[in-house]
């Protein structure tokens, strides 16, 4: 079937839309001047030094690590029991968990923001840092349930029988044949939901303090407050970081797992 | 035959997470905000609705919003159409390029576009430069502003939706049509764009929904003169000590995206009822 | 010999039973799936549980590995009641339909896993895990990954992972259906000769009947949850007792034969000729219309309509050449010795 020119030219006309935005990033980050103009008069590494250096983003930075792991972890140690509970073993009302299970995706994050922080910080005086792993691993329980979801869905369900037919208890079963039969989908998920709250902004950007905020959250004041080329070089690391994320993520598991059908 | 950990204890947890960090908070918050001594929700919502810069905030919304997801789709679906019908080797490099974007956060990529729209930027000395401008274009802090903005971040998904369902029609019902005597542009228009249709149509019903929702954008290029209902709900929430008014434009919020999202249940349901 | 399906007395079989099943029934809640059966698995046995699908065939093999509880009725493994003994106390070896292999273990390890499991020491694991794989033909291949391995060598591992534990019945749930019809006839003689060399006792579970024909010495035949008949291959094969079994056995003209009741006769035996001269001694012949017939090489098959007092019926045959012409005056001719008496139909 031949390709019609056209094509070419939409698809052409897309992918610099979507993409340029990332190289005017890089651009006004490398820029010598104090402007933000793309293109940037000069190019110069200083924002980045500036911009490394910059008290706010460090501390920033920090706290953004520290919520992502944690919430992470949390998401991940409720949400695999659960979508193995699922999966394997026919609850009553399937499909009702599972809706419930992704239903923190459903409503604004913003909104959701706002009722945490006035029930968890106003009312019951939880510090920041703690209503943010809350936060956080409530948005992501809905990404760790729905890949490890597709992991164990495509695994055969003999499998667990098959290893209790040849003796083991349901511990070892766990551990030896379930863990790493959808130790590829765990991986995704954990970069995938690493990624979604350290990028997090509306959820933290009511759940920040004087003293804790998260690196997006410090990202927007700045850029609201200050205009020079820093917020550029901050932003071109995080893109390293993210690049570095997904060829590691795609060394560990393939796209195929956090893409689906999707990239095939 | 109980093997092992009972059900509901691998179950419970997450259920718990659930239940404590999403849906009570988020219930109290619409009903009675526990930070609020003297709740009336359903008082602020009733002078929130009737409230016109409220009502002008919400419409614009919607506009901006629709339009940026009509550009969505417009531009989205034939580059959807473009990357299934292209080359495996290709297919997978366009992909990941349309997606890569989701993966950074959208200060990063709404950041290019203050450097751009500003009237020294770069989009207005191009304008000026072929001659559609006669001076400094300020685009930025515009309505206009927003829904590029906007476009370019959801983009991606309807792509990715489109795609999805393209990929999914069968391609030997394309065969089927041809060999009855249908024209390319038949084919398509008569087999695979109807079956594509429903996905692409829930894409489209979250590219609305994520722009209602979305607050950096707005904020960032749409500016205080230019407040969407997130922008708003963020402002009220900082400087407001009336709870229940900031409630009552949360439950606005939530109204919108969950009517939306029982369209979106609707139109998949048709769809896969075919 | 054939067996009822109602169970011989107690002392004469428990000595060498090592599987019982008394009165089992299974219900998932939409009506029973297996109802009120009883089963005796023989020490050395192959038996083969054949039936269309359906039948309950698969749920009673997993009632038997104990993956399925029973909701009434006895099992009963070496005499002991095993109902509520989980599979892994069990001392069973199934071969899944999908074969189960462990993706993220080598051959090797995937067959030592029940060893493992029993704690058998690391010596003489090593050494049987190389007899069993020795015993299917895969002694070259143990450091492979499933994932490297062809269909047929999946289930032969399967296969091997199941025979490695020594277990007191070795159980079999369709294992040559994921494969292609050569495979298959290769790998059902292997199966075969796996059971004759270890002499384990075997249930396999088939919808195939050239494979139950073909392996198995004992069939156990079931439609929706009741043992339609059961016996050697030889005596269900050549006395089908019911429609059921006729039919699904390929008898493809079970009909009311006027003096003789409910029949079956197989196409191949029967004889379509032109009807003239006299009927041919020691057989029926019916006059009747030829329908059609199919060139089929060294043969050709011929449909013919026979009117008979219930009803005029249509008969399977072959016939020679050259052959009739459709419309024409035939003859079916049915030797005695063809003719199959079924039990009358019970009125449902």
């Amino acid at each position: 079937m031949t390709r019609r020119p056209v094509f070419t030219l939409i698809t052409a006309a897309a992918v610099v839309f979507l993409l340029f935005p990332i190289v005017v990033v890089v651009g006004v980050g490398l820029s010598a001047g104090t402007v933000l103009t793309f293109p940037p008069e000069g190019v110069s590494l200083r924002w980045f030094a500036d911009a490394v250096a910059y008290e706010p983003f460090r501390s920033a930075l920090w706290t953004s690590v520290v919520v992502a792991v944690l919430a992470t972890v949390l998401a991940l140690a409720v949400g695999v029991p659960a979508t193995y509970a699922i999966h394997r073993r026919s609850p009553r009302g399937r499909h009702a968990l599972q809706l419930l299970f992704v239903s923190p995706l459903i409503v604004p994050e913003l909104v959701l923001g706002f009722a945490l922080f006035q029930l968890f910080m106003v009312e019951a005086g939880f510090d920041a840092r703690t209503a943010l792993v809350a936060g956080h691993a409530v948005l992501l329980l809905p990404y760790t349930v729905r890949v490890t979801g597709a992991s164990l869905q495509q695994a055969d369900p003999a499998l667990e029988d098959a290893a209790a037919g040849l003796g083991a208890g349901p511990l070892t079963t766990f551990f030896r044949i379930t863990v790493p039969v959808i130790a590829p989908g765990v991986v995704a998920a954990t970069m995938l939901s690493l990624l979604t709250s350290f990028n997090n902004v509306p959820l933290s950007l009511m759940l920040t303090s004087r003293r804790v905020e998260t690196l997006p959250v410090a990202m927007l004041e700045y850029v609201q407050t200050s205009f020079t080329p820093m917020i550029a070089a901050v932003s071109t690391l995080l893109l390293l970081l993210t690049i570095g994320i997904a060829l590691l993520t795609e060394r560990l598991v393939g796209f195929q797992k956090v893409f689906g059908r999707s990239a095939s | 035959m109980r093997r092992g950990l009972g059900t509901s204890a691998l179950l419970l947890p997450a259920a718990v997470l659930v239940v404590v960090g999403f849906l009570y908070p988020y219930v109290t918050m619409l009903v009675a905000p526990a930070a609020d001594p003297d709740p009336d929700v359903p008082g602020s919502l009733a002078a929130a609705v009737t409230d016109p810069y409220v009502v002008e905030i919400v419409a614009r919304t919607a506009r901006v919003a629709g339009i940026a997801t009509l550009a969505s789709l417009l531009f989205g679906f034939p580059v959807a159409w473009a990357i299934s019908r292209a080359a495996p080797r290709w297919r997978a490099l366009l992909l990941l390029a349309v997606t890569f974007p989701l993966l950074l956060s959208t200060v990063i990529r709404t950041f290019a576009w203050i450097v751009l729209l500003g009237g020294e930027g770069l989009i207005s000395q191009t304008l000026q430069a072929v001659g559609l401008a006669a001076g400094p274009v300020q685009l930025l802090y515009t309505e206009t502003a927003m829904v590029l903005g906007l476009t370019q971040l959801f983009m991606p998904l309807l792509v990715l939706t489109a795609y999805s369902s393209l990929a999914a029609v069968d391609p030997a019902l394309e065969d089927a049509a041809r060999g009855m005597g249908a024209r390319n542009s038949a084919v398509f228009a008569r087999v695979v764009f109807p079956l594509a249709l429903p996905g692409t149509a829930v894409g489209a019903i979250l590219v609305f929904a994520g722009c209602v929702t979305a607050f950096t954008t707005p904020s960032l290029l749409g500016g205080t003169r230019n407040r969407t209902l997130a922008t708003l709900l963020y402002q009220e929430a900082n400087t407001s000590v009336d709870w229940s008014g900031v409630s009552a434009i949360a439950i606005i919020m939530t109204a919108i995206v969950l009517v939306v999202t029982v369209v979106m249940s609707r139109v998949s349901a048709i769809g896969s009822r075919r | 010999m054939t067996t009822s399906a109602t169970a011989p007395p107690e002392s004469a079989v428990a000595a060498d039973a090592v599987v019982q099943l008394r009165g089992i029934t299974r219900d998932f809640g939409s009506g029973p799936v297996v109802r009120d059966l009883d089963l005796t698995v023989r020490r050395g046995e192959f038996m083969a549980l054949l039936g269309p699908s359906g039948c309950g065939k698969t749920t009673l093999l997993r009632m038997i590995a104990g993956y399925l509880e029973p909701t009434a009725g006895q099992i009963l493994i070496n005499g002991a009641d095993a109902v509520r003994t989980p599979p892994r106390l069990r001392n069973i070896g199934m071969v899944f339909q999908s074969y189960a292999l462990f993706p993220h273990m080598s051959v090797t390890e995937n067959v030592a896993f029940g060893l493992r499991m029993r704690k058998v020491a690391r010596a003489e694991r090593a050494r049987r895990v190389r007899e069993a794989l020795d015993l299917v033909g895969l002694g070259d291949l143990g450091d492979r990954r499933p994932a490297q391995l062809s269909g047929g060598q999946q289930q032969r591992v399967a296969l091997a992972r199941a025979v490695v534990l020594r277990p007191d019945v070795l159980l079999l749930d369709e294992p040559l259906s994921n494969l292609d019809a050569r495979l298959r006839v290769q790998l059902r003689d292997e199966l075969g000769r796996v059971q004759r060399e270890t002499g384990l006792t075997t249930v396999l579970v088939t919808h195939d009947q050239e494979e139950a024909l073909a392996v198995a010495d004992r069939i156990v035949l079931l439609s929706r949850g009741r043992i339609a008949q059961e016996g050697s291959p030889r005596a269900v094969f050549e006395r089908p007792r019911s429609r059921f079994v006729a039919e699904f056995l390929g008898y493809e003209n079970v009909f009311e034969l006027p003096g003789r009741g409910l029949v079956a006769v197989r196409p191949e035996h029967v004889e379509v000729v032109p009807a003239e001269g006299p009927a041919p001694p020691g057989a029926r012949a019916l006059d009747g219309t030829l329908v059609a017939t199919t060139y089929r090489g060294t043969y050709s098959t011929a449909t013919a309509v026979v009117p008979l007092p219930g009803g005029d019926v249509r008969l399977q045959g072959v016939t020679g050449s050259p052959e009739p012409a459709p419309g024409s005056p035939v003859r079916v001719v049915l030797p005695e010795a063809a003719i199959v008496a079924l039990d009358p139909e019970e009125s449902e």
